[in-house]
């Protein structure tokens, strides 16, 4: 794979990624480095002859797994009482907005299954059958699984909007 | 108010600016398609690993022949090893393989040896009562010493306290009369590698680290700047900490004497540990605390140099 088809596919499937690991991880910087280390691995796999749709299952799935393994090494290592890391919100300018801000705030609080399964189906916008192919779940429990997680998001911000 | 769907709406916004898609992609590409074409920071980087291997292996296998049972005064003597032990116990005389040596050295000057070789004529036999009976016998830090001469026998002595040696093989207690003696033996028995061990310790202290950082930076950029800012940031702090060490170190020789080299090596150790377990902290790449790790061990090996 040469450089412009890297840069091609990276500008291609990376804005989700992207964010699907900022709020996954609760942190920008951090979710720049796992971005890039999906596309790392799926450059060195080397096979260059999937479809779009092919591709894109595959990095959604790696991102997966990438963003997981680093919420358990994080979660390793949170027991050493070092200064916390404090993220800095306003990286973008929607997050000027204090609701949005608000949201982030209390994303970043629900659980990872919570988390992902509100960041693939309502901000992604993916549906039910796409989600359960990535998370491997079936989707009946995808419908349940995004029913309880919007009700603990709404409870973390204090219960006033409506869907 | 905004409701949740113009909320998610507004999060589907957040996307990487142009510039930090472009970075990312040339990490990438970088990362995955570039081999490394800095053959001089590669080859600093590979002659840096192979310098800490072989003086490693120095450090260990020095001077250790095995010493053979004999001994003669009539010869000349053709060579003096030493073994500073820390302790007082007889058993381990000579027993330099054991970790409880701190350090093993050899003279071959012949104006030193030919000295020496005086000292020991001047040697007077002393009772053992009378030495256990006198204020020497207490409070002293031993050093063995084996002396070859021409004809390939050897002599060795222990000292017991300043001025005092036990010929281990005739098990006769000496005393050495001349006044200058401790002046002499202080010179005498200085490690003869201490020049080159911290000429080629602050060598590696300096270079080593920089080259290896260099050539991780090349071999890995997917670790980010702001790693790479506390990367340099640390060697700042790793040289300032080292500095403390060696200027508490030669405080405390000039002061209170020999101090064991397992402490400077694990407070140093033990700051590593700290900035290790710092950057874990902070999340960052793997590849980062790697570095910070075989950072920290060529600092201990630097540092066992310049103290050794």
């Amino acid at each position: 794979m040469n450089d412009y088809e890297i840069a091609n596919i990276y500008k291609q499937f990376s804005p989700s990624i992207f964010r699907y690991m900022t709020y996954l991880v609760q942190h920008r910087q951090v979710a720049e480095d796992l971005t890039q280390e999906v596309f790392i691995r799926f450059v060195r796999t080397g096979d260059v002859h999937r479809t779009p749709v092919e591709i894109q299952a595959w990095l959604r799935k790696t991102a997966r797994n990438i963003a997981f393994d680093y919420l358990r090494r994080k979660r390793l290592f949170e027991f050493i009482p070092f200064i916390p890391i404090h993220e800095k919100l306003v990286e973008h300018p929607f997050f000027e907005l204090e609701e949005v801000r608000g949201l982030y705030i209390a994303l970043g609080k629900l659980k990872p299954s919570y988390r992902e399964v509100i960041i693939w189906r309502k901000i992604e916008e993916l549906s039910i059958k796409e989600t359960a192919e990535i998370l491997s779940w079936n989707e009946e429990k995808v419908k349940n699984t995004l029913k309880r997680a919007i009700q603990a998001l709404r409870k973390e911000m204090g219960g006033v909007h409506d869907e | 108010m905004m409701n949740e769907e113009k909320l998610f709406e507004q999060m589907r916004k957040l996307k990487q600016t142009d510039t930090e898609q472009n970075t990312s992609i040339q990490a990438i590409t970088d990362a995955t398609t570039r081999p490394i074409r800095n053959w001089v920071v590669s080859i600093i980087g590979t002659a840096s690993i192979i310098a800490i291997c072989l003086l490693t292996f120095y450090l260990v296998t020095l001077e250790s022949n095995t010493p053979v049972t004999s001994s003669s005064e009539n010869q000349t003597i053709n060579k003096v090893y030493y073994f500073t032990n820390g302790n007082r116990d007889e058993h381990t005389f000579f027993e330099k393989w054991s970790p409880l040596y701190l350090h093993v050295g050899v003279v071959n000057d012949p104006k030193m040896l030919e000295q020496f070789q005086s000292f020991l004529q001047d040697m007077i036999l002393r009772s053992k009562d009378d030495y256990y009976n006198s204020w020497y016998g207490n409070d002293f830090s031993a050093m063995d010493i084996l002396i070859m001469y021409d004809d390939g026998s050897e002599r060795r002595l222990k000292e017991l306290s300043s001025s005092f040696f036990l010929d281990m093989k005739t098990d006769e207690l000496f005393y050495i009369p001349s006044d200058n003696w401790l002046d002499f033996s202080r010179e005498f028995f200085k490690n003869p590698n201490a020049a080159w061990g911290k000429i080629i310790g602050i060598l590696l202290l300096f270079f080593a680290p920089f080259s290896m950082t260099l050539w991780f930076k090349r071999k890995f950029p997917i670790i980010k700047y702001r790693e790479w800012s506390l990367n340099w940031t640390h060697h700042l702090l790793n040289y300032l900490a080292i500095v403390t060490i060696l200027v508490g170190f030669s405080y405390w020789e000039s002061n209170y004497g020999t101090f064991h080299i397992v402490v400077y090596t694990t407070i140093w150790l033990v700051y590593g540990a700290c900035q290790v377990a710092y950057r874990l902290k902070k999340g960052e790449h793997m590849r980062s605390i790697q570095l910070t790790i075989i950072n920290h061990i060529i600092g201990t090996v630097a540092l066992v140099l310049c103290v050794f």
